[in-house]
């Protein structure tokens, strides 16, 4: 939607100033889905969704994964967990997630 | 627009639709493609000739998978056995096949778009290219599509509960009429889904595609309100002071230098109102 022509750098150091900081992920399984062990943690706001994706993948040792935000829908793997936090996170810097093996909330 | 007293009782589709079409003129716009395959993927004596797509800016580029296939295939490198993976790049910018060809074109071209534009197309490297998402079939495309459209809705309602009440004929619609780019019928599905006013409205979804030369896209997804406090409409320059201020002069009041805001190929005006809809 915007074209920015010339000298990006105050641009991208106000993307990175929006997004720093870290954004508190609480993680629930659905379905018939394993259990994370912890399912409250950090990560760093400026990293993308398919982080997530990939980390509960390895931690949860499957190989299929659907990854929603506020039980309603699938954020895509290239958005900032800092931008899905500011639209659709609760209260401080929490990120609803919940995961399934199988696809839900069609 | 904006300094009308009632704005945000007003039905949403009065604010913008002043003739019956100005929908279908503002969104209905098309890019005429001129798509050559990738010189190190020919493998014929010659090169095949190019070809010529005009394409809606609503389409996303997988619409052209089959086309493309069928145009170059003899002419490709045989893959063995293994299957195609698409990709298109602009000027050596691999094209993100999640966004609409209207979007990719006003971040990387501008308001002033070549006819034809010229385009090219890899037959295979899709899944060694870091930045674009792993593409194995239409229904990527659907499920990619769908669930930004489920984002919107959420922040607009607060949850997207009136999307997962779509009978499966209207989720049929809805789809049907995004792969026709067909305006009209995707505005019947969608009147069920937003708000009707932009007083109901919680918060509007806004998707601002960053590009500058020398420099990879960036895309940040910001909600802003759909009013003022004052209950006049929440305009562009609100927006980008809230979300984006290095985008506005120092004193705030116009685009920094060399800064330009473009949808649906339109250069946008800072006090204009709009409501944004899918993928923009």
């Amino acid at each position: 939607m915007s074209k920015v022509q010339e000298s990006a750098g105050p641009v991208l150091a106000h993307l990175a100033r929006l997004r720093a900081g870290k954004v508190e992920v609480h993680v629930k399984a659905m379905g018939s889905a394993p259990a994370l062990r912890q399912p409250r943690f950090t990560i760093d706001g400026s990293k993308k969704f398919s982080k997530l994706i990939v980390y509960l993948k390895e931690a949860l040792k499957l190989e299929t994964i659907y990854v929603y935000c506020n039980d309603a829908f699938e954020p895509s793997p290239d958005e900032r967990l800092s931008d899905l936090q500011k639209c659709f996170g609760s209260s401080g810097n929490k990120l609803n997630i919940s995961y399934s093996g199988e696809q839900a909330f069609n | 627009m904006a300094t009308e007293p009632n704005v945000g009782e007003a039905p949403l589709h009065s604010l913008v639709e002043v003739q019956e079409d100005t929908r279908q003129r503002i969104c209905g716009g098309r890019v005429l493609l001129r798509i050559r395959l990738a010189p190190d993927e020919v493998a014929s004596l010659s090169e095949p000739d190019p070809l010529f797509s005009l394409v809606p800016r609503t389409a996303y580029l997988p619409f052209l998978f089959h086309d493309v296939l069928e145009h170059f295939k003899k002419s490709a490198i045989a893959r063995m056995g293994q299957p195609y993976e698409l990709w298109f790049d602009f000027n050596h910018t691999a094209l993100k096949w999640h966004f609409p060809v209207g979007v990719l074109c006003d971040a990387l071209v501008g308001v002033e778009v070549p006819v034809p534009l010229d385009l090219t197309v890899h037959f295979r490297g899709n899944s060694v290219m870091s930045d674009l998402l792993p593409f194995s079939g239409m229904a990527d495309l659907q499920r990619s599509v769908m669930n930004a459209f489920k984002q919107a809705i959420f922040l607009e309602v607060g949850s997207a509960s009136r999307f997962m009440r779509l009978e499966k004929k209207e989720h049929m619609m809805l789809w049907d009429a995004i792969l026709q780019s067909d305006i009209k019928s995707f505005s019947q599905v969608e009147e069920k889904l937003m708000c009707s006013t932009l007083a109901e409205c919680k918060s509007l979804a806004v998707r601002l595609h960053i590009w500058a030369p020398a420099h990879d896209g960036e895309v940040l997804l910001h909600k802003a309100p759909a009013l003022r406090e004052s209950g006049a409409a929440f305009t562009l320059s609100d927006f980008l002071a809230m979300a984006m201020p290095p985008l506005l002069s120092a004193a705030g009041d116009v685009l920094a230098e060399g800064v330009e805001v473009l949808t649906q190929g339109l250069i946008l005006e800072l006090h204009w109102l709009r409501r944004i809809s899918l993928g923009t």
